[in-house]
């Protein structure tokens, strides 16, 4: 990224180059083997880590892109209601950027954690108003996409304590507790190291 | 350049709504000429060799389409401004308009200056749509100016409106009005004057400031002021509409010049062969009152009772020299004689722009000196000489005997005789008279009276009582004595010189056989007013002899002695021309003129009396009647007289003697004694294309229905020596004198809207055949 | 009426085959997600874009790509008659339809599953060719929200009068019962996404008016591009001064 060469702006329809030099990234689309721009903003060149591999061109707006969250992404999501079997979310980023309308999603019980999935008691892993990460799993139902946190990163991320409603720290990855009142509760929390590692 | 029209409007159903559209203004659009560097060579419509450019505005184009349309205005910039009004005004002038412009001969441009970034002009605020209109084309003007190079081709504005030429001159343009440019520019194309539409009266306005000395339509410039003024209070468009009379003052007002002798009442003579002059008697001014032009006769007719108003002596002009030609559609050259130095004459040209132009002559500057008569302008008319256009009644052709004898066909409708009631006693005023047997006045007396009249008699059975030595009763013997006074009376005035008079048209002489004593109308003194007599006098001293009018007596004693041997006819043809001086015999009740009005020359006596019987209660009505169905039969005379002759020549043309009765500068009134005909003849040759337009009837109907061409070209040249009353040709092959013999060809011509009328034609005297010639 | 000069000069002085002056604002509302103001002459056309969002209705919903979703109306004080003019109307319900099938054929609707996008489109001011010109505004509007698009489509409409081939007619012309042509165009694929025509025109005659209007939205075009490209250029530069700062 940190590599990519700032270009002159580009608008809708501008074609790029042709898919034998470059690959189609993100703001592109190709047609007839020319990747063309989808969006107004400025054309912005990767090259690739192979060298063998042709560099990837994205076309990036100035400001955000309309996004909408789709399988694979990582979202981050505020989690409205718990039941029994789902732990029902609002989708505010999708990655890092934030999504100018919310999304529902809903964390099935077999999508909490990847084992034991049939003795996760979904009250124990979330509580509404927790800051969750999570994976888009796929488009889900009319209602709301399906996610998980069924991976050691994903989980919640930040939590009020029930009682004294300061944020919690975690303490293990199924526990967090209260600064304040020492009260612990119980949640499935997101192993953030690997994430800072990475 | 984007610009915004915004305006306010009212929909179909009521409500106001704003209207806004848009303007594109460009820089592409070309001035069309090549002269212009920076113009697109596409857009070269504009002659390079031109001599000027000229800029309409929308008057021009809207009136002065057949100038614009004749094929010598070339060079032409029609600027958008002019077409969009002439397209809201008149589609079918538009469409004129755009015709010309798309027709290559004429080098029409069509300029968008309303879409040139340069030339589009918005109004200001409270600025007429009008001004705003007159500003935007002299904008163009000055950018056309500035980018054609004006030593070489200058671009004139070509307004009427007099207020944008001063505009347009103030701002460094040139601008004309149409007239001063065809008489400035166009001394190439003369027929282009012919074609200036008389509409617009600011042209002669112009002339005035520019020529000068013209003074001819002075009261016509002065009348399309008013108009002027008038349009302008209006504040229309229609402002530029002008009045091409003077109206007519209210009765009030002309009976109030008159006594402040600001006005003077007569009535109109229209000329015999001029339609547009005529005099008035004045007994004020001394002389008759020229009334020269259709501006200045201002819609009186012959006959009418007119109110005139004195011209300033500056302005006075002489009567017009030449015989009225016809415009027609006439090719280029046919208006040679457009002289165009006489700039007074040329006034005549926007006065008579339809049917008639008085043909500008050289003549009038020569005679400005001594030719020049008192000239007025009519104010207003105080009675309409209504019966002399209707002839009340109706003229049937019957069939004509081989002789061509007419008969006379005049039916008058009305039949009103006063009624003489007998055995009733009436209230009357009378003068007795006591006379002895030779007719001496013993004593005058004059009474009221009470009358009853004895008997009612028509001249016949007053003749035949008189007649018949039979009838001794009281009433034919008074009768009897009546008559011998009558004869004594006439006897004593035709020794004081009553005159024979003739006149061609209707025989008329005083003969004392055939006048009884009841017969009393037309008895009447007079002292001439020598100016009527001029015409004659100058004639007469022209041909040698002299004639005395000093006394009516000298006047029958001098024309006895004009004799010539070598033309018998010469006597009665002074005769005829010394009646046409005479003002008809009117009747009238005294009281109704001033004294000095009641002069008739032909007759002699010291004081007009009309006897008349107590039947004539209502004097005026009487006379009245009597001079209206005197007139009537006149008319009515001529009318039959001048159809029969139509008749009688419509299908031989004959050659036949006559005599000049008058020269002008371009031809001659001769007349034809043989079948009483009177006409102009004019002496250039015709064109043979040009027979359409028709020489004036004869038959002294002085209507001037028609007349002949122009005098084609300009090698044949005539002067006109006034004093000598001749006219010779430039080169001196030809000359005509008065009473000079001729000879014509008479022939019916069909002229416009199938009037006919007859053509008088010089021919050589040897064509004529003996047993035509006269005397 | 004259529509054409002989000189070749319209109404309003443009020729034939001029058309009217194109102004384009983007962004002009801060609450929406993208928005444009798009200037014919006097046709003055506001888009708003808001979305992609989550389908409202979820009958509406479609699984594959995104719901365009259009509501055209006309302000009153739009002409110059002022009159109450609500978005339901037939001529409003048809106008939003027609923007909205050449606004789901731009728009890369793939890349945005279950998701809708609503474009709202006033006449603020109308002067004939509002459907092009609420086309042209739409467009920006999308392409001003970073909606992925096909192309940069633009509206443009054509007609016939006094013989002649016009382009960008305004009302007056519009008014004048020639055969009226609209079309929408991706200039860079060469596809018509729109085509719609008043009355009726020989084939042959179609094909000049058909390939003027093409011409025309090619220029218009160039035109939003332009403008686009102009203010994405101001923003960053906004931009970079604030991480400067």
């Amino acid at each position: 990224m940190s590599a990519a060469t700032e270009e002159c702006g580009v608008c809708v329809g501008d074609r790029l180059g042709t898919t034998d030099t470059y690959a189609a990234g993100e703001g592109v689309f190709v047609r007839d083997g020319f990747v063309i721009a989808s969006v107004v903003g400025f054309q912005r060149l990767e090259p690739s880590a192979d060298p063998g591999e042709k560099p990837t061109i994205h076309v990036a707006s100035g400001d955000t892109r309309p996004l909408v969250p789709k399988p694979g992404d990582i979202v981050t999501v505020k989690i409205s209601r718990v039941a029994q079997t789902a732990a029902h979310a609002l989708i505010m980023c999708v990655g890092r950027q934030a999504l100018g309308t919310e999304f529902k999603g809903v964390i099935r019980q077999q999508d909490v954690r990847s084992t034991e999935i049939d003795r996760v008691v979904i009250y124990d892993c979330f509580r509404p108003g927790d800051i969750v990460r999570a994976e888009v799993v796929s488009l889900g139902d009319a209602r709301s996409y399906y996610l998980s946190t069924a991976k050691n990163e994903l989980g919640v991320v930040y939590a009020r304590s029930a009682t004294a409603g300061t944020a919690m720290v975690p303490t293990s990855w199924v526990t967090m507790q209260c600064p304040e009142t020492q009260a612990v509760e119980k949640r499935k929390v997101a192993k953030l190291e690997s994430l800072v590692a990475a | 350049m984007h610009l915004n029209n915004s305006f306010i409007k009212k929909t179909k159903k009521g409500k106001v709504v704003k209207v806004v559209k848009e303007r594109y203004l460009r820089d592409d659009i070309w001035s069309g000429s090549p002269l212009d560097p920076e113009a697109d060579p596409s857009s070269h419509k504009l002659s390079a060799a031109a001599p000027h450019y000229l800029l309409i505005d929308t008057n021009v184009a809207l009136h002065q389409l057949d100038f614009l349309e004749h094929s010598a205005v070339t060079d032409v910039i029609v600027c958008t401004t002019v077409l969009e009004e002439v397209q809201h005004k008149n589609l079918s002038a538009y469409q004129r308009l755009r015709a010309a412009c798309a027709n290559p001969a004429k080098r029409f441009y069509v300029f968008a200056n309303e879409h040139h970034r340069d030339t589009h002009v918005t109004a200001h605020e409270g600025e007429s749509p009008n001004d705003r209109n007159d500003r935007a084309l002299r904008v163009a003007t000055k950018w056309y100016c500035d980018r054609i190079p004006q030593d070489k081709c200058p671009v004139i504005l070509l307004t009427n409106d007099v207020a944008n030429r001063a505009a347009a001159v103030a701002e460094g343009l040139v601008a004309l009005g149409v007239m001063a440019y065809c008489r400035a520019h166009r001394q190439d194309a003369k027929e282009l004057q012919d074609l200036v539409a008389a509409a617009t009266g600011d042209d002669d306005n112009d002339a005035h400031r520019g020529g000068g000395g013209g003074g001819a339509g002075g009261s016509g410039g002065a009348a399309a002021d008013d108009g002027d003024a008038d349009g302008q209070g209006g504040g229309g468009r229609a402002a530029k509409r002008k009045k091409l009379y003077s109206e007519h003052l209210p009765y009030s007002e002309l009976q109030a010049g008159i006594k402040a002798n600001k006005f003077y009442q007569g009535t109109l003579r229209v000329s015999r062969f001029n339609p547009f002059e005529g005099w008035v008697a004045s007994e004020h001014v001394g002389e008759d009152i020229l009334i020269s032009g259709r501006v200045d006769m201002n819609r009186a007719l012959d006959g009418d009772v007119v109110a005139v108003e004195l011209l300033p002596e500056a302005q006075w002009r002489a009567p017009n020299a030449k015989l009225p030609t016809a415009v027609g559609k006439a090719p280029a050259g046919e208006g040679g004689e457009a002289g165009g130095e006489g700039e007074g004459e040329e006034e005549e040209h926007q006065e008579v722009p339809e049917v008639f132009q008085v043909a500008p002559g050289e003549h009038f500057n020569d005679s400005a000196g001594n030719g020049k008569r008192p000239t007025g302008r009519v104010v207003g008319v105080i009675k309409r000489n209504w019966r002399t256009r209707g002839y009340c009644g109706s003229l049937k052709p019957q069939k004509v005997r081989s002789g061509g004898a007419a008969n006379v066909l005049f039916v008058p409708v009305e039949r009103r005789y006063p009624m003489i009631r007998c055995e009733v006693e009436r209230l009357a005023f009378s003068v007795l008279w006591e006379v002895d047997e030779q007719a001496n006045i013993l004593n005058t007396h004059f009474t009221k009276s009470v009358i009853k009249s004895r008997a009612s008699l028509t001249y016949q059975e007053a003749q035949s009582r008189i007649d018949d030595p039979s009838m001794t009763d009281e009433l034919t013997v008074s009768l009897r004595t009546m008559n011998q006074l009558a004869k004594i009376m006439r006897a004593r005035r035709a020794a004081a010189g009553a005159l024979q008079l003739a006149s061609p048209e209707v025989k008329f002489k005083i003969d004392t056989e055939t006048h009884n004593p009841l017969d009393v109308g037309m008895y009447q003194t007079g002292v001439a007013i020598e100016t009527r007599f001029e015409p004659i006098l100058k004639a007469a001293a022209a041909a040698g002899f002299a004639l005395d009018v000093a006394s009516s007596k000298a006047l029958a004693a001098s024309l006895d002695g004009a004799v010539r041997g070598d033309d018998p006819y010469f006597n009665k043809l002074v005769r005829i021309m010394t009646t046409r001086c005479m003002t008809q015999a009117q009747y009238f009740g005294s009281g109704d003129c001033a004294p000095s009005e009641y002069h008739h020359y032909g007759l002699a006596a010291p004081l007009y009396t009309h006897f008349t019987s107590p039947i004539r209660e209502a004097l005026h009505n009487c006379s009245d009647n009597l001079n209206k169905r005197h007139r009537n039969a006149q008319m009515a005379g001529r009318g039959s007289v001048e159809l029969h002759t139509l008749i009688f020549f419509k299908d031989r043309t004959t050659v036949a003697d006559a005599r000049v009765t008058k020269v002008k500068a371009n031809g001659l009134v001769v007349f034809v004694p043989k079948y009483g005909i009177e006409g102009p003849v004019y002496l250039a040759p015709k064109d043979k294309n040009n027979a359409a337009s028709s020489g004036a009837a004869g038959s002294g109907s002085g209507s001037g229905g028609g007349s002949g061409s122009g005098s084609g070209s300009g090698s044949r040249q005539f002067l006109l020596d006034e004093e000598a009353q001749t006219v010779t040709a430039a080169d001196g092959s030809v000359r005509y004198a008065v009473f000079d013999k001729c000879a014509v060809r008479i022939a019916v011509e069909e002229g416009v809207a199938h009037r006919r009328s007859l053509v008088l034609t010089l021919v050589d005297r040897s064509e004529l055949p003996d047993s035509e010639r006269v005397g | 009426m004259e529509f054409v000069s002989p000189e070749g000069l319209r109404l309003d002085g443009r020729r034939p085959r001029e058309l009217r002056r194109i102004n384009c604002q983007l962004d002009v509302l801060s609450n929406a997600d993208g928005s444009a103001i798009f200037e014919m002459g006097n046709t003055k056309v506001l888009a708003a874009v808001f979305g992609p969002h989550a389908v409202t209705r979820r009958s509406e919903l479609r699984e594959e790509g995104a719901l365009v979703v259009c509501e055209y109306s006309m302000a009153a004080f739009s002409t110059g008659e002022r009159r109450r003019r609500g978005k339901g109307d037939r001529r409003s319900t048809e106008l939003s339809m027609v923007i909205r099938n050449t606004l789901e054929q731009a728009v890369i609707t793939e890349l945005l599953p279950r998701s809708q996008i609503d474009v709202y489109v006033q006449v603020l001011q109308a002067d004939g060719g509002t459907r092009c010109a609420a086309i042209n505004a739409a467009v920006l509007a999308l392409a001003a929200a970073g909606v992925p698009l096909r192309d940069l489509v633009a509206g443009c409409a054509a007609g016939y009068l006094d013989g002649t081939a016009l382009l960008d007619l305004n009302y007056t012309e519009d008014s004048g019962g020639g055969p009226d042509l609209c079309v929408a165009l991706a200039p860079r694929l060469d596809s018509l996404y729109l085509v719609q025509m008043d009355n009726r025109l020989p084939v042959d005659t179609f094909q000049a008016v058909m390939e003027l209007a093409r011409e025309g939205c090619r220029t218009i075009s160039g035109v939003m591009r332009a403008a686009l490209l102009e203010h994405t250029q101001r923003l960053a530069v906004a931009r970079g001064i604030t991480a400067a700062v």
